[in-house]
C-alpha cells in the first residue's frame, strides 16, 4: 500500500496553528488510505496539535486506512512532551505519561461523566497552578463539561472526543483543547434552522446565544455555549472555537465571529485561563442557598 | 416524595441522568404530589442535566404550579443559578409558539442580513 508522507510544520496554539491543522486535515482527507506524519520541520507541537493529530490518526483507522508517526523525526523537546502527556503511549494503545506541565492526552469514545470530572479536577484545575476554591473549580468544570456534552450530543463524531492541555509557566497560562471530528457547528446550525446559505459567522453567533440549541424534539435546550461564555468571564480567559468554516473568539469583552477559508470536518475548542496569584472563589460561596425554591 | 440525586449520579451533568430523574418525579408531579430533590453531595452541575430533569416539566406545568410542587435541598448557589437558567429557557421554549416563531424570524433576518 502506498503511504502518503505528510510533513507537519510547527503547530502553535494560535489562529495560525488552527489553519495549519485544517490544512493537515485536508491533506489526510485527500489520501484515503495510509498516512505517515513526518516531523522534521516541526519546531513546536502545541497541545492543540497533539489532540488534533490523535483524533486524525483514529479517523484514518476508522476509514479503514492507517496513520503512523515518524517518531524519530521529532525534535527532543517535542518527543519529551508527548511522552510526558501520554500521547506517545496512547497512539500505540499503551498506558503511559508522567506528571509535568502537561494535562494528559485522552480519548473519549463514550462519555463517562464521573471519570471526566475526576480528570478535569485532578489533572487540569486541581494541580496548584491556579489559586482557586474547590467550589469555583467545580463550577468551571461544570461549564467545561458542556463542551464534551455538546460534542457527544451534537457533533456526530465517529471517533469520539480528544483532549490535551498544557500549563505554560512563563506566560502563566493554562490551556485545554477539546477536539472532535463531527459535522461542525455551522453545518449543524444550518441544518437545524433549514437555512443552507447561512453564513458561518452568523451560525456561530447563533450557537452562542442563550437558549439556542440544535437538539431536535421538543425539549427546551441551549445554554451550553452560553455557559462557556460565563466561564471566560469568571476567569479572565479566552475561549476559541474553530468549527468547520466558522471561528469564534470569546473573551471578557465583545465576542468575535468570523468565517475562515480552510474548513475542516470537526470542532476545536481551546480554553485559556490565566494563572495569577489572586485567590478565586465564587461570590455565592459566601452564601448558601436556603433550602427551598428555585422558581 | 424525596429523591436523593446522588442515588442517580455523583455529578449532575449528563442528559441521560437528568432524564432518569425526570422519569422518577414526573408521575408524582402529574398527580399533584410534592417532590423534594436533595442534592447533598453533588457539587458539579451542567445545564444538560437540568434541561432534562426539570426543564421538561415546563412542557406540561406552569412555573407557578411547579413552584408549589417542586423543592430543592442542599443545592449550592451555583447549582441554583444553572437550574434557574434552565427553567427560564424551558419556560420560554414551551410557553409560547409565538416565541418560537419570533425566534426563527430573528434568526432568518440575521442570516439574510449577513
Amino acid at each position: 500500500m502506498k503511504v502518503a508522507k505528510i510533513s507537519a510544520p510547527a503547530i502553535r496554539a494560535s489562529e495560525q496553528g488552527l489553519s495549519v491543522l485544517a490544512k493537515l486535515w485536508e491533506q489526510v482527507n485527500d489520501c484515503h488510505f495510509a498516512v505517515e506524519f513526518d516531523f522534521s520541520t516541526c519546531s513546536f507541537l502545541s497541545h492543540t496539535g497533539i489532540a488534533f493529530l490523535g483524533g486524525l490518526a483514529r479517523l484514518c483507522v476508522f476509514r479503514n486506512g492507517s496513520c503512523t508517526f515518524a517518531w524519530s523525526t521529532m525534535r527532543s523537546p517535542i518527543r519529551r512532551n508527548i511522552e510526558e502527556n501520554g500521547f506517545h503511549a496512547a497512539i500505540q494503545n499503551k498506558a503511559g505519561g508522567r506528571n509535568g506541565n502537561s494535562i494528559p492526552y485522552r480519548e473519549d469514545r463514550n462519555l463517562d461523566a464521573e471519570n471526566l470530572v475526576a480528570f478535569l479536577r485532578d489533572r487540569w484545575l486541581g494541580r496548584d497552578w491556579m489559586n482557586i476554591s474547590q467550589r469555583a473549580c467545580d463550577t468551571i468544570i461544570g461549564k467545561v463539561l458542556e463542551i464534551y456534552l455538546n460534542a457527544a450530543e451534537h457533533a456526530e463524531s465517529p471517533v469520539g472526543i480528544f483532549t490535551c492541555g498544557q500549563h505554560y509557566p512563563k506566560t502563566r497560562q493554562l490551556h485545554l483543547a477539546v477536539v472532535d471530528f463531527g459535522v461542525g457547528i455551522p453545518c449543524k446550525v444550518r441544518h437545524h434552522l433549514k437555512l443552507p446559505t447561512m453564513k458561518p459567522c452568523a451560525a456561530m453567533a447563533w450557537a452562542f446565544r442563550p437558549g439556542t440549541s440544535t437538539s431536535g424534539g421538543s425539549i427546551g435546550r441551549g445554554m451550553g455555549l452560553e455557559m462557556l461564555r460565563q466561564l471566560i468571564n469568571l476567569k479572565q480567559g479566552e475561549l476559541s472555537v474553530r468549527s468547520h468554516n466558522g471561528h469564534a473568539i470569546i473573551t471578557e469583552g465583545p465576542s468575535a465571529f468570523s468565517a475562515v477559508p480552510n474548513p475542516f470536518g470537526g470542532t476545536i475548542v481551546n480554553i485559556k485561563l490565566i494563572c495569577d496569584d489572586r485567590h478565586y472563589c465564587l461570590e455565592s460561596e459566601m452564601a448558601r442557598l436556603a433550602d427551598g425554591n428555585v422558581f | 416524595m424525596e429523591l436523593n440525586i446522588n442515588q442517580f449520579c455523583n455529578v449532575a451533568v449528563t442528559p441521560d441522568d437528568g432524564q432518569r430523574v425526570f422519569n422518577s418525579i414526573s408521575p408524582a408531579i402529574q398527580s399533584g404530589q410534592p417532590v423534594v430533590l436533595n442534592f447533598a453531595g453533588v457539587t458539579v452541575f451542567a445545564a444538560s442535566f437540568f434541561n432534562r430533569a426539570i426543564g421538561q416539566l415546563l412542557r406540561d406545568h406552569t412555573r407557578a404550579e411547579l413552584k408549589k410542587l417542586l423543592v430543592v435541598k442542599n443545592l449550592t448557589a451555583d447549582g441554583a443559578n444553572v437550574v434557574r437558567q434552565a427553567i427560564d429557557n424551558a419556560e420560554k421554549y414551551y410557553g409560547s409558539e409565538e416565541y418560537r416563531n419570533k425566534q426563527r424570524a430573528v434568526v432568518e433576518s440575521i442570516a439574510e442580513g449577513e
